[in-house]
């Protein structure tokens, strides 16, 4: 299922083939279990340890809601204006749209 | 000191090395002509930490407007980006100018660069032997005297370990303290832009030249005033440092490094510095909390891989899910599709207490071990990598066993710190050298010691190595 | 029908996920427009391109924090993203930045009406940001994406499931639409998916709790979300009813044929791995953050409305119509304190407002195309609207001339005032001109007159009064309509009571 998941065409023969290294993988990751109760290893318990996203350091980082060309300073943003290269980028195209195979 | 250069001879000096270490993947040759003839022409470089002129390597996976980004990978093998890393333009800003696209391990994941699609890069003292990963096309160039320094990306020490196998200069950034935007993300919360370089001299002027807050990159931080040691003493003077040695190996040394270690140690000690034991129990935990975190970060970073926007596409799908699988098929290789295997089961519902969050856990209790004992001293000196520059084949090291001695430079990903790799000697024929890992923000002060430390140990370079680019 | 209803419970929550009105999208600067050639407001943040990040758009968070404490949610202090993911050809990133484990607001709540006009409470369990994804358009062999719409801010609010009919649900529904557009964070437009909805539906015998929730998807308007409900509710008992159990699954309402289908295309069960967004760090809704909010908070619809009733002495019928739009409010209120600070009275200012609201300016909104929320660039202002009760109320002008007036304004864009005196429309009080009117009426009805006379002397006062409003009428006309009503009325009646004393005086001689 995490094959699926994963999106990588593996055939069944290739799962079977991958499997070993990804069992000696998770083998290893399984040392990490005594983590959970070797606090002299960490100096503290980290069963208490709160988990979130990783705090800004310098107060809340947002961006103004200013559209590119309301900037002082057009070339401080490198993203401005590449739409028309990213489209052409884009292995099938029409009409400005991008194309792939009807959804169903 | 400058050595007397012949600029015409560039050329030949370059197409000599690439045709035995095949470094780069991209390369405009009249930029790089023209910038060592700049080189040769100039007079001795001044004192302020200067790139102006100078050609780098730009390694695959970091943006460059107009140069290919395959991240050494047939998926994205013929993108072309739009635009530049901000890491990229800030150098440019500086003077700087990028010559090419470097060879590495696909997307990152690797520590032999013999990961990418395209091409091997060899080791400039051995050519049998690998450059290291995945920063292998960088740590050749600069070691052959290619470019004075390269940009690469350090996510586990993918910037130090190349370094050291190939003897140059590799410094790995405090989490944030460089812009990652336009480094196509392999593990956000691990990763940063690195430098590899000739002199440590060199890897201060570069790293100056591009840290930085960057709007564009939420995560960045603004470098903060009187941050340790950031100023340039001029090499040879620094203050004497406490710096904490680790007492008991996480992973046994090959007999060469084990003794340069120790010769390092001795010599560091000559220098002024007071050197102390220290325990670092929590390394025990590291590789296998990196990995977990790194190929969950990854199997998410490369979903978007999927052939739709851009990228190489099979030419004929029946729907979207076989274009999207047959895309990443065809378009990733072994080691990419077992990270992302691995990375998708760790975050599975119902695995990912075990796995991902136990991980998180056991890094912040790292963070924690860290920010201890640096209490106590201002740089930790560590190996950098269990071996020297290993071979291929039965020569080789397992995929596994490779990953196992990341153990040295995962963890100062995972806590988010400074590492500087260094070289201190040569040991049958290959290179050896140490690490550095400082407090946040403390690069200046690993600089320092280094810098110091080169002084009175020049670095050794391999048989016909030229220098074109002049250094302090 | 099904057997007895009260067999049975039936338990719906409703996400609601509104497209707010920031310039730019969630996480990049790009153009967050509609209707734009495909694909021009994109950049390679929203297109999922290699090596970029998303940057947080403060304005996304101030909104969504806005509408949270507008449904009385509590600001979580640290809030962050989270990676949502699943493949989908219009996920650029084959995930979705949204929030999970900290969202931006929790534990809100919406009253709304319910039968017998009770108050129920509908909690509100989150309210988070998220972006919204690109649109496709399938033809007969390929589907062609648009990223225009990719990465767009999305506030996904979520209730429990204490809804438990389609009528509650549209009742919220309309709340919620006309809050956000107060709020002025949304446009609340169903029909361009600016506002959408989907719903889980369970039902169970009663007291045995949550049945199995079937997804709800594809009402986009409020009278869909009340039929396609309803409809699912009864599906669900009758499946109960002959014993059956109910399939967990998605179905879409269709409205053609006024019915929930399964869907079609396999969705095979989405583990969505969800983990904190390395990418952007925590969002720390610190007391300046939630006091700047709270201070950007303008009064809510619900409140406003009661405050009218308190305040203006309103029906609630005529508080719910002013209130419909926020600029219908804020214009009301304008034309009522000018109309006070032009010497109306208050409740009479409210009354009359209120009258000219909802009769000629929503005439005039309706025949343009309009609605009240474009009040605010009309030609009547409230200050115009104002001047013109004022006219009326000092009975300087009569009821139909004010509406003349009304017509007129907004034709030529002038003032009241100058229309009134540029036409003579004024109405006449100067005490030579009532008479003359009321000598012409009494010389032309002398037998009403003398009718009246004798009505009053023998005590028919109905009789009389009834022959006086005839008399006052005729003094009007003869005034060309422009004498003052009241004037003309006291005089009428001073001369007659002058007369039938005369009279009287005349009999005892």
């Amino acid at each position: 299922m995490t094959a699926s998941l994963a999106h990588l065409d593996l055939s069944d023969d290739e799962v079977a083939a991958a499997l070993p290294a990804f069992e000696l993988m998770l083998e290893y990751f399984a040392a990490m279990k005594a983590a959970d109760e070797d606090a002299d290893a960490f100096g503290v318990s980290i069963m208490d340890i709160q988990l979130s996203a990783q705090d800004s350091q310098f107060g809340n980082r947002v961006r103004l809601d200013l559209l590119n060309n309301q900037n002082n300073n057009k070339n401080s943003n490198p993203l401005s204006n590449l739409a028309s290269e990213l489209v052409n980028r884009a292995p099938e195209r029409e009409s400005n749209f991008i194309v792939i195979p009807n959804v169903l | 000191m400058m050595q007397s250069v012949y600029p015409d001879g560039f050329r030949a000096y370059f197409d000599a090395w690439e045709a035995r270490i095949g470094s780069f993947l991209e390369y405009d040759a009249q930029l790089l002509e023209t910038a060592a003839r700049q080189a040769a022409g100039s007079s001795s470089l001044s004192d302020d930490a200067d790139v102006a002129g100078l050609p780098f390597g730009v390694k695959d996976n970091i943006a460059v407007a107009g140069m290919q980004l395959s991240c050494g990978s047939r998926l994205l093998d013929g993108f072309i980006s739009p635009y530049s890393a901000t890491s990229v333009t800030k150098l440019m800003g500086a003077g700087a100018v990028p010559v090419g696209k470097m060879n590495m391990d696909e997307f990152g994941m690797g520590s032999s660069t013999d990961g990418s699609a395209f091409k091997r890069t060899n080791n400039p003292w051995d050519t049998d032997r690998v450059a290291g990963g995945s920063s292998g096309g960088p740590a050749a160039a600069v070691a052959a005297g290619l470019v004075p320094f390269a940009l690469g990306s350090d996510t586990g020490g993918s910037v130090r370990q190349p370094a050291n196998f190939c003897g140059v200069v590799g410094l790995k950034p405090t989490y944030g303290a460089v812009s990652r935007f336009g480094l196509v993300a392999y593990a956000s919360s691990l990763e940063t832009v690195g430098v590899l370089a000739d002199t440590a001299w060199r890897a201060r002027a570069a790293f100056m030249a591009m840290r930085g807050q960057d709007e564009l990159d939420q995560t960045s931080a603004e470098w903060p005033a009187g941050a340790p040691g950031d100023r340039r003493h001029g090499g040879c003077m620094v203050a004497p440092m406490t710096i904490g040695v680790l007492s008991e190996g996480a992973a046994t040394l090959e007999p060469e490094v084990a003794f340069g270690f120790d010769e390092a140690k001795s010599a560091l000690k000559a220098q002024g510095h007071r050197i102390v034991d220290i325990e670092l129990p929590s390394l025990t935990y590291a590789v296998p909390a990196y990995y977990t975190i790194a190929t969950a970060e990854a199997s998410a970073n490369l979903a978007r891989f999927d052939g739709i926007r851009y990228g190489n596409r099979p030419q004929y799908s029946d729907n979207p899910e076989e274009l999207v699988d047959k895309t990443r098929g065809r378009g990733f290789g072994d080691e990419v599709k077992l990270r992302i295997l691995l990375g998708t089961f760790v975050l599975r519902s119902g695995f990912q207490d075990r796995y991902y969050l136990r991980a998180q856990r056991i890094r912040a209790g790292i963070r924690h071990d860290f920010e201890r004992v640096l209490h106590g001293c201002d740089a930790i000196l560590m190996p950098v990598f269990p071996t020297r520059a290993f071979g291929r084949g039965e020569d080789g090291l397992s995929p596994f066993a490779q990953k196992v001695a990341d153990v040295f430079t995962c963890c100062a990903n995972l806590a988010g710190l400074p590492a500087l790799a260094f070289p201190t000697g040569v040991a049958g024929g290959l290179p050896v050298g140490v690490q550095l890992v400082g407090p946040a923000f403390g690069e200046g002060a690993l600089l320092d010691i280094a810098e110091a430390y080169e002084a009175t140990h020049p670095i050794a370079r391999p048989v016909g190595y030229q220098s074109w680019w002049g250094t302090k | 029908m099904v057997g007895d209803e009260m067999k049975y419970q039936s338990f719906i929550g409703l996400e609601v996920h509104i497209h707010l009105l920031t310039r730019t999208k969630a996480f990049c600067s790009c153009k967050a427009a509609f209707g734009d050639e495909p694909n021009t407001n994109v950049c390679p943040v929203c297109m999922g391109y290699p090596g970029v990040l998303p940057a947080l758009n403060g304005e996304a968070m101030r909104m969504a924090a806005t509408v949270a404490l507008a449904l009385d949610c509590a600001l979580s202090s640290r809030t962050w993203f989270e990676r949502k993911q699943y493949f989908y050809p219009d996920m650029p990133k084959n995930y979705q930045i949204s929030q999970f484990a900290s969202p931006v607001g929790v534990g809100g709540h919406v009253d709304i009406p319910a039968r017998d006009g009770a108050v129920k409470r509908i909690r509100i369990k989150e309210c988070h940001l998220e972006e919204d994804a690109g649109k496709m358009i399938h033809t007969g062999t390929m589907s062609l994406i648009d990223y225009n719409r990719a990465g767009t801010s999305l506030l996904e609010i979520v209730t429990e499931p204490d809804f438990e009919t389609g009528a509650e649900a549209e009742v919220y529904i309309q709340q919620l639409r006309r809050m956000v557009r107060y709020l002025g964070v949304c446009d609340g437009n169903m029909e361009e998916g600016s506002l959408r909805c989907d719903a889980n539906v369970s039902v169970n015998l009663s007291g045995a709790g949550l049945g199995r929730k079937v997804e709800i998807k594809n009402l986009n308007s409020s009278r869909f979300v009340r039929l396609g409900l309803d409809y699912e509710i009864e599906r669900q008992m009758e499946v109960l009813e002959k014993g059956g159990t109910v399939r967990q699954e998605t179905r879409l309402w269709n409205e053609n044929r006024d019915q929930t289908e399964p869907m079609r295309s396999k969705e095979s069960a989405n583990d969505y791995r969800f983990f904190p967004e390395p990418d952007l760090p925590v969002f720390v809704a610190d007391g300046a953050f939630t006091e700047s909010v709270r201070a950007g908070l303008v009064e809510l619809p619900y409140v406003r409305e009661h405050r009218l009733i308190a305040d203006y002495g309103l029906s609630e019928e005529q508080a719910s119509f002013i209130c419909g739009e926020r600029a219908g409010a804020d214009w009301f209120e304008a034309a009522v304190a000018e109309s006070i600070r032009l010497g109306v009275d208050r409740s009479i200012a409210a009354g009359r407002v209120a009258v000219w609201l909802s009769t000629d300016v929503k005439r005039v909104l309706n025949r343009d195309g309009l609605d009240a929320s474009s009040l605010a660039a009309c030609r009547m202002t409230g200050a115009r609207m104002a001047a013109i009760v004022a006219l009326v109320a000092t009975g300087r002008i009569s009821g139909t001339i004010a509406r003349q007036v009304f017509d007129a304004v907004l034709a030529e864009d002038a003032e009241p005032i100058d229309i009134v005196l540029a036409r003579g429309w004024e109405l006449d009080v100067d005490p030579e001109s009532i008479d003359r009117a009321v000598d012409a009426a009494f010389s032309s009805e002398a037998s009403a007159v003398a009718g009246a006379l004798a009505a009053m002397s023998s005590g028919n006062h109905g009789k009389a009064r009834s022959l006086g409003s005839f008399l006052v009428g005729k003094a009007i006309a003869a005034s060309g309509g422009k004498a003052e009503p009241g004037l003309i009325k006291a005089a009428v009646d001073r001369r007659l009571a002058a007369a039938a004393s005369h009279a009287e005086q005349g009999a005892r001689a």
